[in-house]
This record gives structure tokens, C-alpha cells and sequence, in this order.
């Protein structure tokens, strides 16, 4: 609950301590983090009542709530098909203004079954004006010769980029795909990718510049098309 | 832009948490029904669903 009343008297003081300053000590109506509170901008005109109930903003650690380990399960799929083979995974992003979340989505998925989604959502205060921005630092490679990758989709914002979250659609998506759907053959992806978000707002960063992060996740795609499998052991002479 | 594969399915199952998966139309994003497993859902889908 904030420091700042909803209405009647209102103090210099009480903003200060709600972002997270001592009571008593000196302080500005225009510092930052005070301008912070309603998102404005150095020098802007401002008035009291503007405050009532402002707070601190803040951003809740990666993905606290829904499949909290967002992405993972995630990035390991291998099929084999006699027609089509594909396997890979996605990740997305998007913000939520109405529920004051961010939102994950992930999947893993090969062409022999369902699609399934997997949501995780991390938490926000004082935020929704603010730019969220997410990033993927990645490095996958391809093998084989056969079939066709993504790697990652055309879509998909290049490794150690802030890219800016949609508040409308998932945006951006970072997919991975092995195809084989000709010849015959396995066409693989393997690396590791990081995801990060971090939200942008009167120049302040939350929770910082670096952002919360996913941890390392692995990435392991494999498409097979044709019935042969691997050659055995050999026989006695 | 296409997410995920190429399958004739027109459904996907999202999962929320630990024990809510949803069967929902891919096209119209139309929740059909909700399951407390995978399994239920994926079983309602192919028996009740796709032809």
C-alpha cells in the first residue's frame, strides 16, 4: 500500500518515503524518482493532487506466478516423420495493461501433435505507461543438409537486442524451427538462449538497465524425414 | 506469422499454471473447455473435436 493517501492532506515527505526515501531527510518535488511516481518529465507542470495514491513503481522478478519456470520445460523436441518432419520451440512477450502483468508464452511442438501454450506472468506497479522492453541473447547452430531452419525466424528480433513489448499482441516472438519435408535425412538446431525484460519510464530503469532474465535455456531441435533409422552393429564375419 | 507446426489441428491447448490447460480454437481464439491435465485435454480434443 502507498505511503501517499487517496485524498485530504498530502506531503513532500510521504512521496519520499515511498520511493523508498528517510523520513525527514531532503528532497524535491522534482527529483526523479518523485516525477517517477506519476511518470513526469523534469521541469513539467505538475500539481498535489496528482500524487493521490501514487506508487512506487516496481517490477515483480521473472515470471513469479502461472509456469514459473517460463521457458521450461522448453526447446527440446525430435520428430520423425515419412512425409513431414518438424520440431521447434517459441517464446513471446507481451503486456498486459489491464491485469498489470507481463505476460510469457512458450511452446515446444512438433508437427505430429497439438500445439500446446504455456503462460507465466510476472507483476508490475506504476508501470503501465512505462516501455517494456524484452531481449534474447542466443547462439544455435544448425547441422545437417537436408530440409530447411529457422534460425531463429525471420520475426525474431538478432541476439542482444531490446526490442520494444507490444501492449496488443505477443510481440516480439523468437521461434526456432527444423523442417525436413523432402529427401530424406535430419536437419538439427542446438544452442542456448537467454530471454531478459526490463521496463523503461522517465528515464529511471526497473528494475534496472541489465533487466530480469530467464537463466541459460537450452535449445535442442531435431527433424527426421524417412523411415531409415541409424545402421546397427555389424555382423559376425 | 506462423507460430508452430504445420498440422491440420485447427486448436491449440494453452496451459495458465500447474493444473489448467484450455482447449481453444486457433482461428477464432475461442475457449472450448478447460482441464486439470494434459491428458484430459489432449483425450476431449481428438475424441470430441477433430474428426
Amino acid at each position: 500500500m502507498s505511503d501517499i493517501p487517496t485524498s485530504g492532506a498530502i506531503s513532500l515527505n510521504q512521496m519520499h518515503t515511498e520511493v523508498g526515501g528517510s523520513s525527514g531527510s531532503t528532497v524535491s518535488i522534482n527529483d526523479a524518482d518523485i516525477r517517477g511516481l506519476i511518470g513526469k518529465a523534469s521541469g513539467a507542470t505538475m500539481s498535489f493532487n496528482e500524487w493521490y495514491g501514487a506508487s512506487a513503481a516496481s517490477l515483480s522478478t521473472w515470471a513469479s506466478s502461472g509456469i514459473s519456470t517460463a521457458p521450461d520445460p522448453w526447446g527440446y523436441a525430435s520428430y520423425t516423420s515419412a512425409t513431414y518432419a518438424q520440431a521447434g520451440c517459441n517464446y513471446a512477450q507481451k503486456v498486459d495493461t489491464a491485469n498489470d502483468r507481463l505476460e510469457h508464452r512458450f511452446s515446444t511442438f512438433n508437427s505430429g501433435a497439438v500445439s500446446i501454450f504455456s503462460y507465466a506472468y510476472q507483476s508490475y506497479t506504476g508501470l503501465d505507461s512505462a516501455t517494456f522492453e524484452g531481449k534474447a541473447v542466443y547462439s544455435v547452430s544448425s547441422s545437417g543438409t537436408v530440409g530447411s531452419v529457422d534460425n531463429p525466424a525471420s520475426y525474431s528480433p538478432a541476439t542482444n537486442t531490446w526490442t520494444t513489448v507490444s501492449t496488443s499482441t505477443y510481440s516480439p516472438v523468437w521461434q526456432w524451427v527444423a523442417t525436413v519435408n523432402s529427401g530424406s535425412g535430419t536437419r538439427s538446431l542446438s544452442g542456448s538462449v537467454t530471454f531478459y525484460v526490463r521496463a523503461s519510464l522517465s528515464g529511471t530503469y526497473y528494475p534496472n538497465s541489465t533487466g530480469y532474465n530467464s537463466g541459460s535455456k537450452n535449445i535442442s531441435l531435431s527433424a527426421t524425414r524417412g523411415t531409415a533409422g541409424p545402421g546397427g552393429p555389424g555382423g559376425p564375419e | 506469422m506462423s507460430l508452430g507446426p504445420i498440422t491440420n489441428v485447427p486448436y491449440v491447448i494453452q496451459q495458465h499454471d500447474e493444473t489448467t490447460f484450455t482447449i481453444v480454437d486457433n482461428n477464432t481464439e475461442e475457449d472450448i473447455k478447460t482441464f486439470t491435465t494434459l491428458e484430459a485435454a489432449e483425450n476431449y480434443m481428438w475424441t470430441n473435436l477433430v474428426d
